[in-house]
């Protein structure tokens, strides 16, 4: 490739496709960290670079944090989709296999069900914060506030929000252990289903 | 493989997680480092991941109870619960949304709509009268009075039925709009209300003051203290991003920027050089994201760079 052309390629989406050249090794290999196997990591890295190349994404402040969030998100898509091509290939067997079983291509009464039981778990997950627990976990989750700006709108400190924060995930993540451990997978999976599909 | 050992590593692995959201260059060079560390982290963050995963079609549909002297002041209520229904996650938040109608709630007549960046939806109250809510805005309805809303942040286009017995009142922090029958726009921000009426007329009644406002003109009230200016605005202006449109004449670019914050979903702010530079003009809006702003860089004759909040505006070439 001639400078212009890298110059060019550079300037179509602010120079990221350069700091992706860049960046590529430390991405494989935090690919690799991540449980991606080679092959994942080469077709992950490959439509990452595709898509910087079609895209024209504006100039980004953080290239490397912008360029492992992207990497990220593709890793979390591909792993979703063997998910579910796994999943399908379950049901394949167990529809040829005489089982008695739902179509499952409409959100079932089940789906519902199941959906309505981890509304009411995350619900009951989140009552049981303390207010300002509660209220800094919806501030950062669901409106995207950064910590520094709840900080200072609060008056606490960083590291304060981050405990905070820290409270609600835990309280997340313990109650979807249990709802792993309570007799089963199936369950956890078909509402993963009804999420990625409709 | 000690489980001490694993708390520990789902304690770091839950703090990564938060801070990754908003994490810098350096944050994720570390992380890949912690990785390293230990198979244990890769496991640990794998789990706090797919959770956060898993609760994202669930959040839309989930009740935020408030906490006790936050956000809730104006009102004066006790209102247990805060409603909040999102429009993320599409489709499958719609059908988590069905379930949620199969879950008894205590139901407080007050409940809160919400859009996040980018989004909108339109809120039918009654016959004749709906509300358009722009992206990032947070509005309160009561079900038991229908001539009711809050605008708590954020914009809306009012398109309103008159009923000369029972008109139809927003509210909007300390100060109330009340209709006479009409078409009209508020936008609230932090520093300001700005309201603009395209059809009939509003009284704009704010603590110190009360006018009464006919189609074409519109009232900005910024918090800091001084008399309530009214201008003229253009009919066809009013409300018109609704329609992807956004029509300034003479506004501050600073107003500019927190408009097409709203409708791209993305927190623009403008440098403070070029903050009160007026702009006139229409913007039509055709795309999202990045892109939009880098194809309005010209028309706006400002560059846009990212930093760990958002984008800012700044004078054409004054940047790169």
């Amino acid at each position: 490739m001639s400078e212009d052309e890298r110059d060019e390629q550079g300037l179509a989406s602010g120079g990221l496709v350069g700091a992706f050249t860049a960046a590529r090794p430390a991405l494989l290999r935090y690919l690799t960290l991540r449980g991606a196997t080679a092959d994942e990591a080469d077709d992950i890295l490959q439509e990452v670079h595709l898509k910087l190349l079609v895209e024209k994404i504006g100039p980004v402040a953080e290239q490397r944090a912008y360029l492992y969030r992207m990497t990220n998100n593709h890793f979390l898509g591909l792993r979703r989709t063997a998910g579910r091509r796994a999943r399908r290939e379950e049901d394949w067997v167990e529809a040829h296999s005489g089982q008695e079983r739902e179509v499952d291509e409409q959100p079932s009464a089940e789906t519902h069900l199941i959906a309505r039981e981890q509304l009411a778990l995350l619900q009951r997950v989140l009552d049981g914060l303390p207010d300002r627990t509660r209220t800094i976990f919806r501030r950062f989750r669901i409106d995207g506030e950064p910590q520094r700006r709840i900080a200072e709108d609060i008056g606490i400190s960083i590291s304060a929000v981050e405990k905070h924060l820290a409270r609600a995930y835990e309280a997340i993540a313990a109650a979807k252990f249990r709802l792993d451990g309570d007799g089963g997978n199936p369950r956890h999976l078909r509402i993963e289903r009804g999420r990625h599909d409709i | 493989m000690t489980s001490e050992a694993q708390d520990s590593a789902r304690a770091q692995a839950i703090e990564w997680h938060i801070r990754l959201r908003h994490g810098d260059d350096a944050a994720w060079k570390a992380f890949a480092q912690w990785l390293a560390e230990d198979p244990l982290h890769a496991v640990a963050y794998d789990e706090i991941e797919q959770a956060d995963l898993a609760i994202e079609p669930l959040l839309p549909a989930v009740s935020f109870r408030e906490a006790a002297n936050d956000a809730d002041i104006e009102t004066g209520q006790h209102r247990p619960r805060w409603h909040w229904w999102g429009l993320g996650g599409g489709a499958a938040a719609a059908a988590v949304a069905a379930a949620l109608l199969f879950v008894p709630q205590a139901s407080p007549s007050r409940y809160e709509v919400a859009t996040g960046p980018g989004q909108r939806k339109i809120i039918s109250l009654e016959p004749g009268t709906q509300v358009t809510l722009n992206g990032s805005t947070r509005m309160r309805f009561d079900r038991a009075d229908r001539r009711f809303a809050s605008l708590e942040a954020g914009e809306a286009l009012f398109q309103v039925q008159h009923d000369g017995a029972k008109p139809f009142t927003l509210e909007v922090g300390g100060s109330k709009v009340v209709d006479v029958g009409t078409v009209f726009n508020v936008v609230r921000d932090a520093a300001a209300v700005r309201v603009a009426v395209a059809e009939g007329k509003v009284l704009y009644k704010s603590g110190r003051q009360t006018l009464s406002l006919d189609a074409g003109q519109a009232v900005l009230d910024s918090s800091s203290t001084g008399p309530l200016r009214v201008t003229r605005t253009t009919i066809g202006a009013v409300g018109a991003w609704q329609r992807g449109r956004l029509v300034y004449s003479g506004e501050p670019l600073s107003q500019v920027a927190t408009d097409l914050g709203r409708a791209l979903g993305m927190r623009i702010t403008a440098s403070p050089d070029i903050a009160d530079r007026p702009f006139s003009g229409a913007i039509a809006l055709r795309g999202t994201g990045p892109d939009e702003l880098r194809r309005l860089t010209p028309a706006l004759d400002v560059t846009f760079a990212q930093n760990a909040e958002g984008w800012t505006m700044t004078a054409a070439g004054a940047e790169r």
